[in-house]
Parts: structure tokens; sequence; C-alpha cells
């Protein structure tokens, strides 16, 4: 074999190979704290100058608590404290939410992981064993059941609206393992082509009419998820019983993925959608889609999005400092716009998804849902996967 | 005194073998078998991380009838796709290596692209092809009409053809290096004595062949069966479950995952694979399947004459069904507002793609890890393959099988064995490093590494390497300048394969990825679920253009290493030290290596 062309060819397979190698050092992650964003109006750049002085004018909260964010500023920027790592449900319709902390606190950058289930779960043991902690706050509809992994907090800024006061432990744990900044609500999601939003029932139970075979849209409740959530929610909150779930599930167009339901809801393949979440249809609705969400006269799916502190949490100060942040009066209207529902009740959107709107008077417990699962799961199975 | 010294040096040399075998051995079983064993073990544990020993997960679900419905129903749609998606990829294999058919480079490219697509964008886009009421395809059928069908892609039916399709690419990529080494004068010898073409293929070819299509089998029937996007997708809304399904419901369900019921799953999973690899071991006995010698090998092409067209329309149709339509969906839904319009398309799914930093960044880091990945994985399972055969024994069988065991293991569960290996060592503190992550993304493509190199690691006869080391060479010039050399064509489609499955795996990033370190699996899987769909695909789109760039770039190397041997030196006297690769009396010699240019 002629030299040459081997030698030509051995040196082109190592300078792909360093090519792609070197690749995989590329970091260029949402932590680079070598791009410092710049300062937000009103506020100074702590990173370095040694100025913490947050603008906290529209942040309506009291004087104590404005001190105590300022504060934890201050530690987290003295203890060199410049990412909080959250692990979020997946999805990007926060991403204002995270990018308004940044533009507020010079020197934090947040990222946000989406992290369910078992990969959570996983996760959260693997770091606590192997004492390479990476999460600073945990945002999950299921606090209690990771109650292991986190430490109490007591948020100073939080408050609970009048309107929910029924339900405050719910919104904030007695023993301040978490706080419920917003929450999410699903009503029933239209497609606006096949149907005249007008003719779309006004309560849960009318979906189990014959009318409305083959027409709705449901993510599987035989498996944990949207869907089951919702089907759980709907017979606790007394909206259904075990009837209309029968009727339903011999209706429904089963989707095998959350968001699988929602596109399909898009296409038309089905007229309404049970459990359309808020974001996802204000998402869909902004991208062209013809949907429309429609709220119940009652009994509309409420999920309280639980922020807590993480044990071991890499960066405590600038961890506790997004929990406070987060019941910020203004960061609470940036929270109204993605489609989530504010607790504040003065940041609440002219939307369908607000307090009013959505006529939240039902919260459920986290204890109780977790039973209820373990009675209605088999159920669910039974009736849609025909076990 | 000096007898021993003798007799020691005398055993020592005659067990070296045996002890490299002996220390390959704990190498494979330290790398592959530890996730296993530790799934296994946990399948008796209340959890992997704590709480004690427990027999009732295991009864629980062995005494389920419904473990047994869908593990016969998983079973049914893994024969039904296995079985004719191995004809297809040997048919498609032989077109492209052995005849002259024309369109044979669409053939490669359509197969690159089947595997290229993520599994869950293939199964979206035939769900949206082939819905019953709002498919395109289904619409175009109907002239436009409302109505339900006449496809139906959320059945039976749709679920087999489209597993079937997928696995096709799979497999042909597997096939290819084998197929494309293939001494014709076995045929001609055939034909010789009076056999039709057909019968020669068949009778003389195909058996050769049959550590290569055997191994493709065994891991394409365990990957089918541990499927879940497609049944996901196609299957739940036709009520159609499969054990994976029921692996995302224990891991997901209650308040705490159900690792245990899990793992017994899984330990299902593993006992099928074990009576596979026994199967594959009965059949092909102590036979020898090599087909590259030290002689003047002979390949060449048919002549299809007047078939060549019907090939090219037959190339032309599976092309269409396999790749283009479902490409043409994706690419449709990268175009759109939200996925699934049919109008007001735009680039600004693309445009957020390019220019968002943290995606790009994922490109690059996954482009780098898989490359990495797939590299270390095709180079080891080469030294241990070759470490295998180097004597018969029960080493060697542990060796081979040894990186198979994995395969046992789907999605998350292998990344939940990996890190309990990793948290139970002196590696603990390394957990959300990147050397965690290269390890597992390592483990969890060793297998596919295995069956590409080992089938075609089969058909080189150990004789070569003893010329070799008859003429003066030593065993590592042995294995480097021949073997190495003789396998470069099929290495090379294991490495782009295993680059392919690694750029697009989810499980494994996103319980061990840095946190600092986004794969591009884990950033489009957060784009999915919050309903970015439309992005998600465009980041697919761009995916599939830099697959089929790094396969373009394989391509080259292929050319390159294989036209190499076309000049060659004159004939000269034995030299010391040079190997029966040096010398080539048969001018038919050229033909070998053009035959692998595909």
């Amino acid at each position: 074999m002629s030299r040459n062309p081997r030698t030509l060819t051995l040196s082109l397979i190592f300078g792909a190979a360093l090519v792609l190698t070197s690749c995989s050092s590329t970091n260029a992650g949402p932590t680079d704290s070598d791009t410092a964003p710049d300062a937000a109006p009103g506020t100074s750049n702590g990173a370095g100058s040694g100025e913490t002085t947050v603008d906290l004018s529209a942040a309506n909260i009291s004087e104590e608590a404005a001190a105590h964010v300022e504060q934890l500023y201050a530690d987290a920027l003295a203890a060199g404290e410049d990412t909080v790592t959250v692990y979020a449900t997946p999805g990007q319709q926060l991403q204002p939410l995270y990018d308004a902390f940044t533009d507020m606190f010079p020197g934090i950058t947040l990222q946000a992981q989406g992290m369910i289930g078992a990969p959570l779960n996983a996760a959260l043991e693997a770091e606590a064993a192997s004492n390479q902690h990476v999460a600073d706050v945990l945002q999950n509809p299921n606090g209690p059941r990771y109650f292991d992994f986190v430490e109490p907090y007591e948020v100073e800024s939080y408050s609970v609206p009048d309107e929910l006061s029924d339900f405050a432990d719910l919104l904030a744990d007695p023993d301040h393992y978490f706080t419920a900044p917003y929450l999410g609500v699903a009503g029933l999601g239209v497609n606006t082509n096949n149907m005249d939003p007008a003719d779309a029932p006004s309560s849960w139970s009318e979906l189990s009419g014959d009318e409305w075979d083959g027409r709705i849209g449901v993510h599987d409740p035989s498996v944990p998820g949207v869907g089951q959530g919702t089907f759980l929610q709907l017979i606790m909150n007394g909206s259904w019983d075990e009837d209309d779930v029968s009727a339903v599930a011999d209706y429904s167009v089963v989707k095998g993925d959350h968001a699988q339901a929602v596109q399909g809801l898009a296409r038309g393949e089905y007229d309404v959608m049970i459990g359309a979440p808020a974001p996802d249809m204000k998402s869909m609705v902004e991208d062209g889609a013809p949907v429309e969400q429609i709220m119940m006269d009652e009994g509309n799916i409420v999920v309280t999005y639980k922020n807590m502190l993480v044990s071991g949490a890499p960066n405590p100060n600038a961890a506790k400092l997004f929990l406070e942040f987060q019941n910020f009066e203004h960061i609470q209207q940036i929270v109204a716009e993605t489609g989530f529902t504010p607790v504040n009740a003065d940041a609440q959107p002219n939307e369908v998804w607000s307090l009013e709107q959505a006529n939240i008077t039902f919260v459920p417990d986290d204890v109780e849902t977790e039973a209820k699962t373990a009675e209605l799961a088999p159920l669910f199975v039974e009736l849609f996967q025909g076990r | 005194m000096t007898t021993l010294r003798t007799w020691t040096r005398r055993q020592t040399s005659l067990k070296r073998e045996r002890n490299l075998q002996i220390s390959i051995g704990i190498v494979a079983v330290l790398l592959f078998i530890s996730p296993v064993i530790a799934i296994m073990i946990g399948a008796f544990r209340e959890s992997p991380f704590r709480g004690g020993w427990t027999m009732e997960p295991f009864v629980q679900v062995l005494t389920n009838e419904w473990t047994y419905h869908i593990l016969w129903q998983t079973i049914g749609i893994t024969v039904a796709t296995v079985i004719p998606a191995m004809i297809i990829a040997t048919f498609f294999a032989v077109i492209v290596t052995r005849t002259n058919a024309p369109l044979r480079w669409l053939i490669t490219v359509t197969m690159a692209i089947l595997v290229a697509t993520p599994p869950l964008f293939y199964a979206i886009s035939w769900g949206l092809l082939g819905n019953a009421s709002v498919g395109l395809l289904n619409e175009i059928l109907r002239f436009g009409s409302t109505g339900s069908g006449p496809i139906d892609i959320e059945s039976w039916g749709g679920l087999v053809a489209v597993s079937i399709l997928r696995s096709t690419g799979f497999m042909f990529l597997l096939l290819i290096g084998p197929f494309s080494r293939m001494d014709r004068s076995l045929e001609e010898a055939s034909r010789t004595s009076g056999a039709t073409a057909l019968r020669s293929f068949f009778g003389t070819q195909l058996p050769v062949l049959f550590p290569a299509i055997s191994g493709v089998l065994i891991i394409s029937a365990v990957a089918t069966l541990e499927a879940f996007d497609i049944p996901m997708i196609l299957g739940v809304p036709a009520g159609i479950y499969v054990l994976p399904t029921e692996i995302y419901y224990y891991l997901n369900s209650q308040a705490q995952p159900m690792y245990s019921h899990a793992s017994v799953v899984s330990l299902i999973l593993l006992v099928i694979l074990v009576l596979l690899l026994y199967w594959e071991r009965k059949a092909a006995g102590r036979r020898h399947f090599t087909t590259v010698s030290g002689k003047g090998a002979k390949s060449g092409v048919w002549d299809l004459g007047p078939w060549r067209p019907a090939v090219a329309a037959v190339t032309i149709v599976f092309s269409v069904i396999a790749v283009g339509l479902p490409l043409f969906q994706l690419v449709l839904g990268s175009l759109s507002p939200y996925f699934g319009a049919t109008g007001n398309f735009t680039l600004r799914n693309f445009e957020f793609v390019l220019n968002d930093d943290q995606i790009m960044g994922a490109f690059a880091y996954t482009a780098g890890i898989a490359a990495t990945g797939a590299l270390v994985a095709v180079v080891v399972t080469t030294i241990m393959m070759w470490v295998a055969r180097l004597r018969r024994g029960w080493w060697a069988v542990l060796i081979d099988s040894s990186q198979l065991a994995t395969m046992a293991l789907p999605g998350l569960l292998l990344a939940l064995g990996i890190l309990t290996v990793v948290l139970a060592g002196p590696l603990a503190g390394m957990y959300g490093t990147s050397a965690i992550l290269s390890y597992a993304m390592f483990v969890a493509v060793i297998p596919l590494a295995s069956r590409s190199i080992s089938g075609a690691l089969a058909q080189i006869p150990a004789e070569l390497e003893e010329a070799t080391r008859v003429s003066g060479g030593s065993r590592a010039r042995a294995m480097v300048g021949v073997v190495f050399r003789l396998l470069a064509p099929s290495a090379l489609n294991g490495w782009l394969l295993c680059f392919v499955v690694l750029s697009g795996t989810l499980a494994v990033p996103l319980l061990l990825s840095p946190r600092t370190n986004t794969l591009l699996s884990v950033r489009v899987f957060d784009l999915y679920t919050s309903g970015s769909v439309e992005i998600a695909a465009a980041v697919f789109v761009v995916l599939i253009v830099e697959i089929l760039a790094v396969s373009a770039l394989v391509w080259l190397l292929k050319y390159l290493l294989t036209s190499t041997g076309i000049r060659r030196r004159p004939s000269s006297p034995a030299q010391p030290g040079h190997t029966m690769a040096d010398f080539d009396p048969d001018p038919s010699m050229t033909r070998v290596q053009q035959g692998v240019s595909s």
C-alpha cells in the first residue's frame, strides 16, 4: 500500500476525531459566568462592584422582607454563589420568570432543568448519596413526596390570597417546607374550527353524554401524568362519579402522550380536550392554532407548583433569593403572562386562567390525592387498558 | 531449578492467551455486567438506594396475569417486526454490495436517515400522516373529503409496519459490512457445480453469513422488545400496551417509583436475551464462517440485466415510504407555527434554533460525546472480540455475551443500574461529571458496536494472523495490520450507528449528564413536553443534516481506506516483517476493495 494515501487517511481520521472530541469540552450552558448579564434598570451590578442594592419598589413586599432579600443577595455574592439550579417540571413557559431573575440579580444565573418522576427521584437520591449536590430549588406539584430531600425555609415575602385562605396549608406548608407562588389551571380545550366555543359544555358532567362520542381527546389516564391527574381531580372535586368516568372512557380518543393530546386538539382530530392546561393553550393560540380555552363554571383543574429548598443546596443563599423573588408583585405579573395563575390577587391577568375567571374554589390535598391515586388507578387501568 | 524455570515459562506462554482472556473477561464483567447485576439485585430490594430486602415485587409482577398478556403482545409485535425487517434489510444489503442495480446510493442514504430520525419523531410523523380522520395521507386518498380512513396508523397493522421500517434501517447498517466482505469464489464454485444463482446464494452465501445475521436478529429483537416511543404514540390509542409501557407505569406511579417492580420486568427481558444467545450458539455450533482468505478473494457484482429497472423502482418506492413521507411530515412540522398546522409556514423555528446558544452548544457537546463514546465502544469491542476468539471456552463466551448484557435494561433502568454501580464504588464522588456520562454512553452502545464487529470478525480466519506471525510479525502487528484493516468498513459502520444512537438517546443523559452541559436529547425533551413540538422538530431536522454530513465523512473515509489497495507494489521476495497483505498476486484483489466502497 502506498504510504501517502494511508497517511492522508490517518490524518483525516485523526483530524476529525480531534475536532469532534474538542466539541465535547464546549460549555455553552446558561451557567457561563463569563457572560454576566447587564444590570437591570434601577439596580447596580453586584458582581465585583461590592454593591448589592436592588430596586424592590415594584415588589410590593414589607420592609422586613425587602431587607431580608437584600441581605440574601449580598450573602450570595459574598459566598460566590453565581448559579441557581432549579429542578422544575419540564417546559419552557416559565423562561420569562427565570430571565427576570437573572436580570434583577446580576451575578447570579438561573438554570432550570426539567425533571419529574423517576429521573427526578433517582437524581435526588444520587446527589444525597454521593454528596455531589447540584439542585438548589425543587419545583414540583407533589411536594410531600420529596420532603426527604428538602429542608424548611420560611419565605418572608409570601402571603396566601384571601380567595384561597381555606387552603392556606396547601399553598404554604405550616412547617415551611414549601410555598406555591403560582398555580396551573386546566379547563376544556376547544378546537374552534370544529365547533363554536359557545356550544361548549359549562359543566364537566355534560361530557358523559353520548353526543360526545368520538369528540373528546384525553391523555391516557391509566398511566401517571396530566391525564390521570385531571381525572383524579374531577372525581375528588365532585364533578364526576365513576359512571361519568366510564362513559368518558368509552367516548374518548386516548393519546399516549400529553403533547400528542394537545396536538390532536390543534389539528382538529377531536373537538375538545379534557384537562387542557392554560400555559399550553396560551402558547397554541399565540402560534395561530384554532383552539380556545374554556373554563367550566366550577371544578376546573388546579395544580399547585410548590417551590422547595433542597437540602445541601450548593447555593443556599441564591436559592432562598429565588424563593423570595417569585412572590414580588411585578414578578407575579410576569408569571400571569405565561399562562400560569399567580397567587397574588393584585397580579391577576384579565384572562381565563385568573383566579376569578377560572373560579378556583378547590385546591387538591396532596396526601388525599396520593391515597385517591392508589384507589382509582386500577379503575383507570381497567377502563382504558382493558385489563 | 532450570527445569522448573523452563516448565514455568512454558506454562505461562501456553496459558498466555487464557490469561489474557481472563483479564479481559474481568474487565468485561466490571464494565458491562455490573449494572445488570445491580438491577437484578434491585428486583429484590425495596429501593436501589435504601431499604431492605423483599420478595413482594418479584411475586406481584410474576403472578400478575397482565404481565404475561403484555409479554405475549410484545413478543408478537417483535416477531412480526423483526422477521420481515430482516428479509428487507438482507435484500437491500445484497442489492448494494452484490449487484449493479441503479440507485444503490439511495438505499444507503435512506437507511442512514431512517436510523438518524429519532424514534419518537418518526412515530409522531407517521401518526400525523396516517391518522384515520385528519392524517395527510388519508386526506389525499379521500380527495380532501371528510371521513375516516382508509389508512389507520394507530392500529396493530400501523404499529407493526412502522416498526418494520425503522428496524430495517438499523439492520441494514449492521449487515452492510459483513455482506461487503463476501468472497464470490464460493458462489462461483457452486455455480460451476451446476447450482442456479439463487440456490448458490441461499446455499453458500447466506449460511456463511450466519453469525452476522443471527447477531443482528438478536440485537434487533431485543431492541424491539424494549421499544417505547412507537408503541406509545401508535399503540396506546389502539389499546396496545407493551412491556416498556409497563416499566414506565411502575417507575412513575405511586408516591415513590416502583424500581423493584420495573427491575423484575427487566429480568424477563434478560431471560429472553439469554435464550436468544443460547439458541444462536447452538445453531452456530463449531462451524467456521470465514470468508476472507489470504488467497485472491473475488468480489464483483451480479449483472441484474433486465431486472435493473424493477429493482430501481422497488428502491424508490421503499425510500419514499420509509423516509420520504415521514421526513416530509417532519420538515413540514418544523416549518409550522404549531405542529400539525397546514398553512402559514415559517422559518422562525429554525431561526430560533440557530440563534439559541443553549441549543447550538448542546449540538456541539452532544457531537463530541457521541463521537468519543462511539469510538471508544468500537475500539474496545474490537479488542475484546479479538481476545475472545483467541481460545474457545467459557471465558470467550463470557467476553462475547457480556457485551450484550446491557441490552436487557431499557432506557432509564440502564441509567439506574450504572448509577447504582457508581454510587456503590469509589467513583461516587464523580457523579454528575462528564466522565460518568461518557462511561454510561459507552456502555449503552456496546451491544451495537459488538454486533457490528462480531459478524465481520467471524469472517476473518485466524490463519491470516498466523501467516503474519510466521512471517515475523508480532501479535499486535497481526491484529492491527491484518484484522483491524479488514474490519475497517464494519468498524466505520458500527461507529456511525453508535454515533447516531448516542446523539439521540435520552434516558441515560437525563439522569447522568452534568447539569452544566446539556445534551441535545434532554433539551429537545424539554421543548417537546412543553408543547414546543415544532421547535423540537426543527432541532431534529438540523440533527439529521448533521448526521448525513457525518455519514458522508464516514463514506469518504471508507473509500479512502479501501481504495488505497488499488495501487500495489510489484511482487518481491518475502522480507521479514512483511505480512501476506503486502503481496497480492491476484489482480482481482482490486475488486475486493471496490466492492466495499458503498
